[in-house]
């Protein structure tokens, strides 16, 4: 990386963490409004049937990593199992998470387990509840299909790395009328799911889930700092195309 | 804050990975190197231990006296002959190893893939069903057009040889392209702000 790509990048991670910041001492002063999600208002609503009807709630983590670009829909995965913990610690059945990687499925374990360990929930979570589905696109959809026939589920979140595979998934679910939500962060999955029933999170909406689920004030302090360098970067694309037409280039 | 050391050792390995992303400074770089590539064997342990927790769930689920799963004797028993055929053969770099494994995938995904065929075609017309509004709409229009497009109708042995119409194809032909950018855009900066809370400490999946 040359040294000028360098310095731009630095500089976006700064004004990165300035406005999480400043946004976050805004939302601890008075609540930072959201845009109106239907899938959002649905999740809360479902999680609460769920408990209510004694069912489970299934989280998937998808097949990404945390060494590649799936990084981040891991780790908004986990903050949405966090919450979803605790709004469902009353529940008979604790919800139960699929992953395709080894380093996914062990976070999950912890969580599931620092989560008793914080009394949020009962003894009733064991190791088993959190597991890997399976490492290849087909093999992870067959190996969660089971759980969805077997395990009582009542809703599932299917977030992270899934592409066309989904779509075996989707089908699965609709057949047992489990409500789905599905946040894949790869653009085929979010074609696929586009054309389910089940709620839907496009493009960058998948972050918002723990902010939506009031997972702590820095999480819409993230959503508006997004938006804030979407907006700056809608503003430098257009600026470099007109420089670009009238023959000036910058970089 | 909880346990104040496993925080502080994500914040540093954090920082350093990423300022040896942006910065030419090789001790740095050498230090993120470092970083990275126990992370790579970490990762390699963490599949094992997922693998062995796996494996123990499914063995719990045939010992279970109600509602025992005779699917998970099958993948017991997959993953048995899997591992006895790569001693045999030598480990997954041996050709005799990867032929076998291979001639017992393939038909069986040929099979899934088969199922998802079928299911994306459904899930095309089930589109209005879902009633997406206008999207619905859209995505049947858009749909109709690529195919058209990508059929090469407009281009060959039609006349329309003119400059005018050749560009307003191509235009058309990067939209799609311009709406996946739009979209990885978008992920990019969430990936950036999920990255920063580890950075900051503000998430800690490690340590609930």
């Amino acid at each position: 990386m040359t040294s000028i790509e360098g310095l731009i990048g630095l500089v976006v991670i700064g004004l990165a963490i300035a406005f999480m910041i400043v946004f976050s001492v805004q939302d601890r002063k008075s609540k930072i409004p959201l845009r109106r999600i239907p899938a959002m208002e649905h999740l809360s609503r479902m999680v609460g049937l769920a408990v209510e009807e004694g069912r489970r709630i299934h989280i998937s983590f998808g097949r990404g990593n945390f060494l590649d670009s799936h990084a981040a829909s891991t780790l908004t995965n986990t903050a949405l199992l966090k919450e979803v913990l605790k709004q469902s610690a009353g529940s008979d059945r604790p919800p139960a998470i699929t992953s395709g990687d080894g380093t996914t499925t062990l976070l999950a374990i912890d969580v599931l387990y620092s989560t008793r360990r914080a009394g949020i929930i009962g003894d009733r979570v064991d190791s088993r509840r959190g597991r890997l589905s399976g490492v290849t696109p087909l093999s992870y959809a067959a190996g969660m299909l089971p759980s969805l026939h077997q395990e009582q589920t009542s809703m599932m979140v299917t977030g992270g790395m899934l592409g066309a595979e989904l779509n075996l998934i989707l089908d699965t679910a609709d057949d047992e009328s489990i409500h789905i939500l599905t946040a894949s962060d790869s653009p085929v999955g979010q074609a696929v799911a586009f054309s389910s029933p089940g709620d839907v999170l496009l493009g960058e909406e998948i972050f918002a889930l723990p902010a939506y689920m009031n997972a702590g004030s820095m999480y819409p302090a993230s959503l508006l700092a997004e938006d804030s360098l979407r907006w700056l970067l809608i503003v430098f694309i257009i600026l470099g195309a007109i420089l670009r037409s009238i023959g000036l280039t910058i970089l | 804050m909880k346990a104040p050391l496993s925080t502080l050792i994500a914040i540093i390995c954090c920082a350093v990975v990423l300022l040896a992303y942006f910065l030419p400074f090789e001790p740095v770089q050498n230090i993120s190197q470092l970083i990275i590539n126990w992370a790579v064997s970490l990762s390699g342990i963490a599949m094992l231990v997922a693998i062995v927790s796996l494996l123990s769930s499914h063995w719990q689920k045939i010992r279970q006296k109600r509602s025992s799963d005779r699917y998970s004797i099958l993948v017991i028993f997959g993953f048995g002959l899997t591992f006895l055929i790569g001693l045999v053969f030598g480990g997954p770099g041996s050709l005799d190893y990867q032929n076998v494994v291979t001639h017992m995938l393939l038909p069986i995904e040929a099979g899934l893939l088969g199922a998802l065929t079928i299911g994306l075609t459904v899930a095309a017309f089930r589109l209005y069903r879902a009633n997406r509004g206008w999207m619905t709409i859209v995505f049947g229009i858009s749909t109709l057009l690529f195919v058209l497009l990508n059929s090469g109708i407009f281009t060959t042995g039609t006349g329309l040889d003119i400059p005018l119409i050749k560009n307003a194809l191509g235009v058309l032909q990067r939209l799609p392209d311009a709406g996946g950018r739009g979209i990885l855009l978008g992920l990019a900066l969430g990936t950036i702000t999920a990255g920063l809370r580890i950075l900051l400490g503000i998430d800690r999946p490690y340590n609930s």
